[in-house]
């Protein structure tokens, strides 16, 4: 009779009678009986256990109570209850022991209707601190070593401590993962009598510009180590021009020099910004890089290299522009910024070319150049005979301020311009042999040499 | 010249009146991407314009007109890029010859080996074959001062500049080009471009004025205006611009086009 009702009960709940309980270490698993002992922590430090709950029946299984009672224990991780577990699946959850004191505990687990005694202890053991801090550190704390360049070492003091009425032997200690090193300084196993310390190091050793992350172990119990590697900076750069004239219309270029070889390899940018001088003028288009962005250009510094790269070349090219003013070069490197400014300084006007030419009833003068004041006021022609003597009534002079101010206020090329004089003739033009071309601005007065005349031919003027 | 003086005095109340000041412009220049740029600004201050077409196969300015091909048309254009005639075109190469005032004369089509002549409305083929001439390559082709056509090509191991006659499609003389290698330009006014070791050279009537200068392995001499020649990088450099203006010989390097 007894037999039959505990089949009886047995059959009348099979959603609690399915589920299995194991303790899983991360890697293997194993069958939880009455009791579980989740191991041994030092006070002050958690140790965690985690428990799976799975479902060995064939038809789903619900986890309904999910309950630890009992000091220094405690749930964790644990899903939202009621919890359907589908056959052959499974649920987590956790126990954080976390003891006040040295001695042994115990809690009762409650799994659905499955008891379980938790048990754990707490072991006396050394304190961990790092120097500079002199909270003791708790298992799976962090230690951030902080940056390190390359190449270099940087080491933390760890201190052990014995803070308990009893001896305590410290078994082991052991640093692992790339960039740490250690302990250095203590042989194993140390012996530590009641309220003796000890110290050893661990040297954050980078060998490379990346982030670091290890592991010290003082016997069971694990402390993260991080540390940020560095690149080592690049050294010091300089911005050179081929030329340190500044003048308009000029292609100049610039190379970045640096103080020594470089230890490592990186990247800057090189910027050019242009301030004109010109009182209403923001921008001069031909102020740019020959190659690449107009005004942003990528150095790139090899490893043993003490000069920038831009592409395959050691220079990079750039215009002045035909405004006066000032170009700022800026370097950035990921640790330094530089700059250098050439100065574009306010000039008289500038020819490019000059031509004359005679028509039937015309003069043609053409002057192609520069203003870089934007301020041309005056220019005055001169004409000659064929043989050299000036023709009266002499130099002929017209104000162009008002014609000039109007061109460079919609000027798509800074300060450069083309001028055609044509100067419509009744006499004969054939007598006229040359012209000489004087043009002043706020910097000066500029005169051409003698531009011979020419004749045109299919109404198109030479050098234009 | 008492009325000439007092003509010219005269008259310049009204020299201004007509807009007289306009930005310099070189020519026109072929980018990197292959678009068809006006070039402005004053030797070394370069400003590139919009592109006017961005599919150009070849071209070329002389300083008053400019003659583009792409894969389906050839098109004659005007200093400011206005179209003044096009005609539809089968896919290739061209070359270019402007008579000395700079009108159009003359195209080689490449891969139809056909040299057409511009008539000034449009163009016609001639009778100038220069693959059966004996030419197995044409580099460059130009004007003689009575108008003929002129091609500068490889016959064998030798480059010859031919004169042909577009009565009879025959050739009138040829001249060797010792010790010089393509690429090579013949320009309007029968000077001649061509590269050495060191740089560039310019051949006017026998006189060659060398321009030391760094050039791509591998390039084309393309006319962008009067005074003007693009040395046009054929992977993708940078592309330079060399100024042939007597006494003013210089190569600059024209500002890359962000593509």
């Amino acid at each position: 009779m007894i037999q039959r009702l505990i089949l009886t009960l047995a059959l009348s709940i099979p959603t609690w009678a399915q589920i299995q309980i194991f303790l899983f270490d991360g890697t293997n698993e194993s069958p939880v009986g009455a009791v579980v002992d989740v191991g041994t922590a030092t006070p002050g430090d958690t140790v965690t256990a985690r428990l799976r709950v799975r479902d060995i029946g064939a038809g789903p299984a619900v986890l309904s109570t999910l309950s630890l009672a009992g000091s220094g224990f405690q749930l964790a991780a644990y899903p939202s209850l009621p919890y359907t577990i589908a056959p052959g699946a499974e649920t987590e959850f956790k126990i954080a022991f976390s003891p006040a004191s040295v001695g042994s505990y115990s809690a009762f687990l409650l799994v659905n209707t499955v008891n379980i005694i938790v048990r754990g202890t707490a072991s006396a053991s050394a304190t961990l601190t790092v120097a500079g801090n002199t909270t003791p550190l708790n298992a799976g704390a962090t230690v951030d070593f902080g940056q390190q360049v390359k190449g270099g070492s940087n080491g933390k003091s760890f201190t052990l401590s014995n803070g308990s009425n009893a001896s305590i032997t410290v078994k082991s200690i052991s640093v692992t993962g790339a960039g740490f090193r250690g302990p250095i300084g203590q042989a194993m196993p140390i012996s530590l009598a009641s309220g003796q310390s000890v110290s050893f190091q661990v040297a954050f050793e980078p060998t490379t510009g990346q982030l670091f992350q290890g592991t010290l172990t003082v016997d069971q119990r694990s402390f993260v180590l991080t540390g940020q590697g560095l690149d080592p900076p690049l050294p010091g750069a300089s911005i050179v021009f081929a030329s340190t004239l500044g003048s308009s219309a000029q292609q100049n270029s610039v190379s970045i020099l640096l103080a020594t070889a470089s230890p490592v390899g990186g990247t800057g940018t090189l910027t050019m910004a242009f301030h004109p001088a010109v009182s209403g003028v923001t921008d001069d288009p031909a102020v740019q890089f020959v190659t690449g962005a107009k005004r942003s250009a990528t150095v790139a510094i090899n490893a043993g290299a003490s000069v920038g790269s831009f592409g395959k070349d050691a220079s990079i090219g750039f215009q002045t522009g035909t405004t006066a003013g000032t170009i700022v070069f800026t370097l950035t490197f990921p640790n330094s910024t530089q700059q250098a400014t050439l100065t574009i300084a306010p000039a008289a006007v500038g020819f490019d070319s000059t031509s004359a030419v005679r028509r039937v009833n015309d003069l043609d003068v053409s002057l192609i150049g520069f203003d870089n004041t934007y301020s041309a006021s005056q220019v005055q022609f001169t004409f000659y005979d064929l043989k050299g003597v000036g023709l009266k009534p002499g130099a002929v002079t017209v104000n162009v301020s008002s014609y000039f101010q109007q061109y460079f206020s919609n000027s798509p090329v800074g300060g450069a311009f083309a001028l055609l004089a044509s100067f419509p003739v009744s006499g004969d033009v054939t007598q006229v042999g040359s012209v000489v071309v004087q043009m002043t601005n706020s910097a000066g007065t500029t005169t051409t040499q003698q531009i011979p005349f020419g004749t045109a031919t299919n109404g198109l003027v030479p050098g234009t | 010249m008492k009325t000439f003086l007092a003509s010219v005095t005269l008259s310049l109340a009204t020299i201004w009146a007509q807009p007289a000041l306009t930005p310099p412009q070189l020519g026109f220049m072929q980018d990197s991407g292959n678009s068809l740029r006006p070039a402005f600004g004053i030797a070394g201050n370069f400003v590139l314009g919009d592109s006017l077409s961005p599919t150009v196969v070849s071209s070329a300015f002389s300083g008053s007109f400019g003659l583009v091909k792409t894969d389906d048309s050839l098109t004659v254009i005007d200093r400011r890029g206005q179209v003044i005639a096009s005609t539809e075109s089968q896919p290739g190469s061209a070359l270019f010859g402007f008579s000395r005032s700079g009108a159009p004369a003359f195209v080689y089509l490449s891969a139809e080996n056909a040299l057409l002549a511009w008539n000034g409305r449009s163009f016609e083929p001639t009778l100038v074959d220069p693959l059966s001439f004996g030419m197995s390559r044409v580099l460059s082709i130009g004007v003689s001062t009575d108008g003929q056509p002129v091609i500068v090509g490889w016959q064998d191991d030798c480059l010859l500049t031919v004169g042909f006659s577009l009565a009879d499609g025959l050739s009138q003389w040829q001249v060797p080009l010792l010790n010089v290698a393509g690429p090579v330009l013949l320009l309007p006014n029968g000077w001649l471009i061509y590269a050495d070791l060191d740089g560039v050279v310019i051949r006017r009537s026998d006189v060659d004025t060398r321009i030391a200068a760094q050039l791509p392995a591998h390039f084309a001499f393309l006319q962008m205006g009067s005074d003007w020649i693009e040395i046009r990088g054929l992977e993708g450099q940078a592309q330079l611009a060399l100024r042939i203006t007597p006494g003013l010989e210089q190569v600059y390097t024209l500002p890359q086009v962000q593509q």
